[in-house]
């Protein structure tokens, strides 16, 4: 090995070595990709001695305690025993319509869909598959999806192209949709996700929330609203679906557009002057995307319908501070993104 | 945690948290060039954000040498583990300066665990999952056997190799996150790449070294 190649090794410098790069390729697919880190049970607070505790306990606490901690083990071993998937078990195929094929082979009545096999529908076909065991989702026609795993608490597919509808019941992330141009995690809800062939697609949340991500790219999604996803681009702004179409328009404009750009100030322009009090959610997500200039001029369009919580200072938000902006989405009243459990009824229909 | 201005799940939720691990806006959360130890004091003190930060940086650390001991598909749930437990014992960490090392050695252990676990899961008559994924190609398969001839190396080689073919880590880089030394990273790249193309050059099948020596380009694999 020469001192250019001992250079390729160790810094990815010099003249590169062929073998190097042959191992770099075939072993980049188990390259670490980056996901959202769940946290359940973790502590809250600072990490630090809490100082001591008090040597008495009265005998009634005691007990009480005692029997809330039986029922949270319970509860939490009835619900954890809910979600337990044997990692690479089938998921159950229904046919809906017409003749879908797995594999390039056509299921009659129900089959099965394995990790690694395709399913396909035409244009008068339609498939109903069974997430695990936590929800269900429907293939509408002209539509391709792909099984890439599935574990406890572990569900993900591809959608290739066409248009999918899921309901779950189960912690966010759980289930997620990979596309070519964004990844999709359900936070516990109903959505419908459609995507063309080209890598743009439409999510449309109906119940609960869906986080819609490509790398430093992310939106939110709540009950009610949409977001567009775009090669390259990845996800765009979250806007509600009843939001007036100049306002759409600018807000496509605005996520397609350079930074800086003409184009983009005008668009910036036409969100703020078109934006209804309840389109707030959409000015608070666009706070991120703007220089400060920017930011300032849309928080006072934000503060008038929603002013800035008890709590947050006009210039925490402006800083875009965790915490400031955590309590203004909290005002917003979206509604809770981890109570799934409560959305049940959404699961289960109408 | 707010990435950008989008809302952070934990904050709504007060229930549980959701830590975004991807790449931080450079205007949403502050100068990512933040020295770790900072990051560090602050996870400590309760600030989330901090901590998803830490985690960003470390995880394809933690990612790598969880998959020199397990399979890919446990790779990820087990870097969730690790860094669940680390913030459940960040208190305990002495020097600040050692965070790579001391979630290595977390990370390590975690891996040690799960295959204590899952003997003693056999032992009952349980299954272990997570480890029959099927192979979609040759070229799949082909990976896999690199993989677990890298898998075969001894540890310090096997380590600092995945992170610098798998994880795409630079040799200053892997100093940086486990705490090595760069003359420690450079000899186990060195050392560990040349048993590398060894054992590849001696397996039944045939390697991107040897499918180089086939089109005739013989080189020397002394490094």
């Amino acid at each position: 090995m020469d001192e250019d190649q001992n250079r390729y090794l160790w810094d990815g410098s010099g003249v590169p070595d062929p073998d190097i790069e042959a191992l770099e390729r075939m072993l980049s697919e188990y390259r670490y990709v980056a996901r959202p880190l769940e946290e359940a049970s973790a502590p809250s607070g600072p990490l630090v001695s809490s100082g001591k505790r008090s040597p008495r306990r009265g005998v009634h606490r005691a007990v009480a305690a005692g029997a809330m901690a039986a029922a949270l083990v319970v509860g939490f071993l009835t619900i954890r025993s809910r979600f337990q998937w044997s990692s690479g078990q089938p998921w159950r195929v229904v046919v809906v319509a017409g003749r879908p094929l797995v594999e390039d082979a056509p299921i009659r009545g129900a089959g099965e869909l394995r990790v690694g096999q395709t399913l396909e529908t035409d244009a008068r076909s339609q498939a109903r598959l069974e997430i695990g065991n936590i929800g269900t989702l429907t293939i509408a026609p002209s539509s391709r999806v792909r099984l890439l795993a599935t574990r406890t608490r572990h569900h993900r597919i591809a959608l290739d192209y066409g248009s999918i509808e899921a309901r779950t019941w189960a912690p966010p992330f759980s289930f997620a949709v990979e596309t070519s141009s964004a990844s999709l995690f359900d936070l516990g809800c109903a959505f419908t996700l459609r995507m063309d062939r080209g890598g743009t697609g439409l999510v449309r949340v109906d119940s609960g929330w869906v986080q819609f991500e490509l790398g430093d790219q992310q939106s939110v999604v709540p009950a009610g609203a949409e977001a567009v996803t775009r090669p390259t681009l990845g996800p765009g702004t979250a806007y509600l679906g009843d939001a007036p179409t100049e306002f759409k328009a600018a807000l496509a404009s605005f996520d397609t557009s350079a930074e800086g750009s003409e184009t983009r100030s005008r668009a910036v322009a036409v969100v703020l002057s078109t934006a209804r009090p309840r389109d707030a959610m959409t000015l608070l997500s666009l706070m991120g995307k703007v220089d400060r200039s920017t930011r300032e001029r849309v928080l006072d369009v934000l503060a008038r319908s929603v002013p800035i919580p008890p709590g947050a200072t006009r210039e925490q938000v402006l800083d875009l501070e965790t915490k400031a902006l955590d309590l203004y989405w909290k005002k917003l009243g979206l509604g809770n993104p981890k109570s799934w459990i409560m959305r049940w009824r959404d699961v289960v229909g109408d | 945690m707010a990435m950008g201005s989008s809302p952070s799940p934990d904050a709504l939720a007060g229930e549980a948290l959701v830590l975004t691990g991807g790449p931080q806006r450079p205007d949403a959360t502050g100068n990512d060039s933040e020295p770790d130890s900072a990051l560090i004091r602050a996870a400590r003190e309760g600030d989330r954000s901090a901590y998803a930060r830490l985690y960003h940086r470390f995880a394809p650390m933690v990612h790598g040498l969880l998959l020199t001991r397990v399979a890919r598909d446990l790779a990820d749930d087990l870097v969730q583990d690790v860094f669940l437990k680390a913030l459940s014992e960040l208190g305990t960490l002495r020097d600040d300066m050692r965070f790579g090392a001391w979630i290595a050695a977390i990370a390590r252990r975690r891996a040690v665990d799960f295959y204590r676990r899952e003997r003693e899961r056999q032992d009952d008559g349980e299954r272990i999952e997570g480890t029959a994924v099927p192979e979609a190609s040759s070229a799949r398969a082909e990976a896999n056997a690199v993989l677990s001839v890298l898998q075969s190396l001894p540890e310090a080689y096997r380590e600092t190799l995945v992170l610098r073919l798998v994880e795409g880590m630079t040799g200053p880089e892997i100093s940086s996150r486990t705490g090595l030394s760069h003359g420690s990273v450079r000899v186990n790249l060195h050392r560990g790449m040349k048993l590398l193309r060894e054992r590849l050059r001696n397996r039944p099948e045939r390697g991107p070294t040897r499918r180089r020596e086939r089109e005739g380009d013989e080189e020397s694999t002394d490094g």
